[in-house]
């Protein structure tokens, strides 16, 4: 099948550092692939340049066969969403107008098609947000804030979902909720390429995972592939365990004290 | 930032703000010609309209002459010099997503105050109101692209508003030495160009400046959806599909005429496109399309009413209108940051 997503030996510098070094990924229609790493890895960097906010030093990155930097703005929106990395947003807009927003990129010339076709509430109500629609986004709490940012990054029905750790604010019931909302727009083609910290999270709720480390891609493949505890170990400097999750068909990662290693 | 709630009440809201907004707009200005030296009353009023309009064929009076040609272009452009700093510090606020940004502070009125004075001396013929605001628009628009670089690097709000205003005061310094300098009868005062006035106003001026901050509040309008969008941040607006840096330089542009016919007609007013818009939105909400339109009737409103009382309540001494706009300005605004502060906490 025709990647959704395509980069080839990505490198970006900032000054004389290497951010990403000589990176390459694919993900085809309806893939989830998960980014893990240690922090300065080059995860969010590489994102970045996927989502077209930052132009790559050298190599190729391609949305559905367009060049993010060489796409106008609106174009490049009906192709991909991008959900950042949470801040705490300051944004005085109504839970529901602030979900609504993400329709601008299908939103024809002077006439008001917002919140058509019920997207808007639909998909407020499968991220868990319907009750808060009159609150002002300001005034939630992060993770509830970051529910708001995924609502509105998934009515934007792009084919492309670029997420920089979706989940980090969000208590452990609601990571699971929004990993099985990710998995039925997966299943419905959406291609999906997320930065999660929770090794875990992306060993269960992702097809394929792409470890970087120290700006270079050090494994690609099935999470039972990818997450070896030597790997891990290594990558992290923090010794690691792989085991069978006793539910689950993926692996279950545990740390392991330093100081117990010998036993 | 306050919680805003998006209550069943808030289209209800809109449009009894914009009618109450409207309403007491006109009662201010025809209160406003009402007022003055000259004792005037409401059938003089009539009389006047009368026969400018050719309806009645009555002998002119003195009052006719007070009226059109002193009352009635104060009065309009103070609504227009109002209207013109309400909507620019509502697009301000929205832009830099900063509560404090304001034509004054973030140095734009003082900018607008030299590019007039520019206007004035580079025309040999000694400038007309037009250049004067053509000149005004163009120094503000130039200092509001500016700020919007300084925004990109400096990340802390409140220092955003440090560099305004060192910005302005150095603007107001240069300003203060051309004018004194040059003494020349062709350039307003230096009272004029730091607390405005509106003494001066004519037809001339007013024919001059109107068209100017309408454009330049058309240009606001028209980007109310984008100043919406740029609430959740300008790479995220970026991200659904707003060409960010071309929608800020149309509203800064905007920014810069409203600013610059608004200080062409009455100088430098402030705190009007501070606290307007900071009310406003409390009232009806931070939706540009309905905020917009109400700040500009809001601060015609706010401008009219001060004026009026500037020139009454030391007549016949005129109180500078920025004046009293600051002394009533200031602490409106010292307590707006201090509930604010307290709901944050």
């Amino acid at each position: 099948m025709k990647p959704a997503v395509r980069a080839e030996q990505i490198t970006f510098r900032r000054g004389k550092a290497v951010l990403v070094d000589q990176v390459s990924l694919s993900a085809s229609p309806g893939e989830i692939l998960g980014i893990v790493g240690p922090n300065g890895a080059g995860k969010s960097t590489l994102l970045r340049i996927l989502a077209g906010d930052l132009i790559p030093s050298s190599g190729l990155a391609r949305i559905q066969d367009a060049d993010p930097s060489r796409t106008t703005p609106q174009e490049l929106a009906r192709l991909r969403a991008y959900l950042a990395p949470r801040g705490v947003s300051e944004n005085p807009f109504a839970v529901r107008d602030t979900v609504a927003m993400g329709r601008h990129p299908h939103r024809r010339a002077m006439i008001d098609t917002d919140g058509q076709d019920g997207i808007v509430e639909a998909v407020m109500e499968r991220t868990d947000i319907l009750h808060l629609s009159r609150r002002a986004v300001s005034s939630l709490s992060t993770g509830e804030q970051q529910r708001v940012g995924l609502a509105r990054v998934i009515v934007q029905q792009t084919p492309v979902l670029l997420l920089d750790e979706p989940t980090s604010a969000l208590d452990i019931g609601h990571q699971e909720k929004v990993m099985q909302v990710l998995r039925s727009l997966a299943r419905e083609g959406t291609t999906i390429i997320e930065i999660l910290h929770d090794v875990n999270l992306a060993a269960a709720h992702t097809d394929r995972i792409m470890l970087l480390g120290a700006s270079k891609e050090i494994a690609t493949g099935p999470p039972s592939h990818v997450l070896t505890s030597e790997r891990l170990s290594s990558v992290y400097g923090q010794p690691m365990e792989v085991i069978d999750h006793p539910h689950r068909d993926c692996p279950l990662v545990l740390t392991v004290d330093p100081s117990d290693r010998a036993r | 930032m306050t919680a805003q709630a998006d209550g069943p009440d808030r289209a209800f809201n809109r449009l009894t703000a914009l009618t109450v907004l409207g309403i007491g707009l006109l009662t201010l200005m025809v209160a406003g010609l009402l007022s003055g030296a000259v004792a005037i009353g409401p059938t003089d009023l009539l009389h006047m309209l009368g026969r400018r309009l050719g309806l009645t064929s009555d002998p002119e009076r003195l009052t006719d002459s007070v009226l059109w040609a002193i009352r009635l272009p104060r009065v309009l452009s103070g609504a227009a010099a109002g209207a013109g700093l309400g909507v620019a510090g509502a697009a301000l606020q929205g832009t830099f997503r900063n509560q404090m940004a304001d034509p004054h502070l973030v140095g734009i009125s003082p900018a607008a105050g030299l590019g007039a004075v520019a206007g004035i001396a580079l025309t040999p013929t000694g400038g007309t109101p037009l250049i004067m605001m053509v000149g005004a628009a163009v120094g503000g628009a130039a200092v509001a692209l500016l700020m919007r670089r300084i925004a990109k690097r400096v990340l802390e709000p409140s220092q955003f508003i440090l560099v305004g205003l060192a910005l302005g005061l150095a603007m107001l310094a240069w300003l203060g030495a051309i004018v004194l300098a040059w003494d020349s009868p062709r350039v307003p005062t230096f009272t004029f160009w730091v607390f405005g006035g509106l003494a001066g106003s004519t037809w001339k001026a007013l024919a001059a400046g109107t068209p100017i901050v309408l454009i330049g509040t058309a240009m606001l309008a028209a980007s109310a959806r984008s100043l919406d969008l740029l609430a959740l941040g300008e790479s995220e607006a970026r991200h659904v599909g707003v060409d960010v840096d071309r929608v800020i330089t149309v509203i800064l542009v905007g920014v810069g005429l409203a600013v610059g016919g608004a200080v062409g007609l009455g100088g430098a007013i402030g705190f009007v496109g501070l606290i307007v818009p900071l009310f406003i939105r409390r009232w009806i909400g931070p939706a540009h399309r309905w905020l917009i339109p109400a700040s500009a009737l809001g601060g015609a409103a706010m401008v009219v009413a001060v004026d009026t009382l500037a020139r009454t309540v030391a007549s016949p001494i005129e109180i500078p209108v920025g004046l009293f706009t600051a002394i009533l300005g200031a602490p409106v605004f010292v307590w707006f940051l201090m509930r604010a502060g307290r709901s944050r906490s």
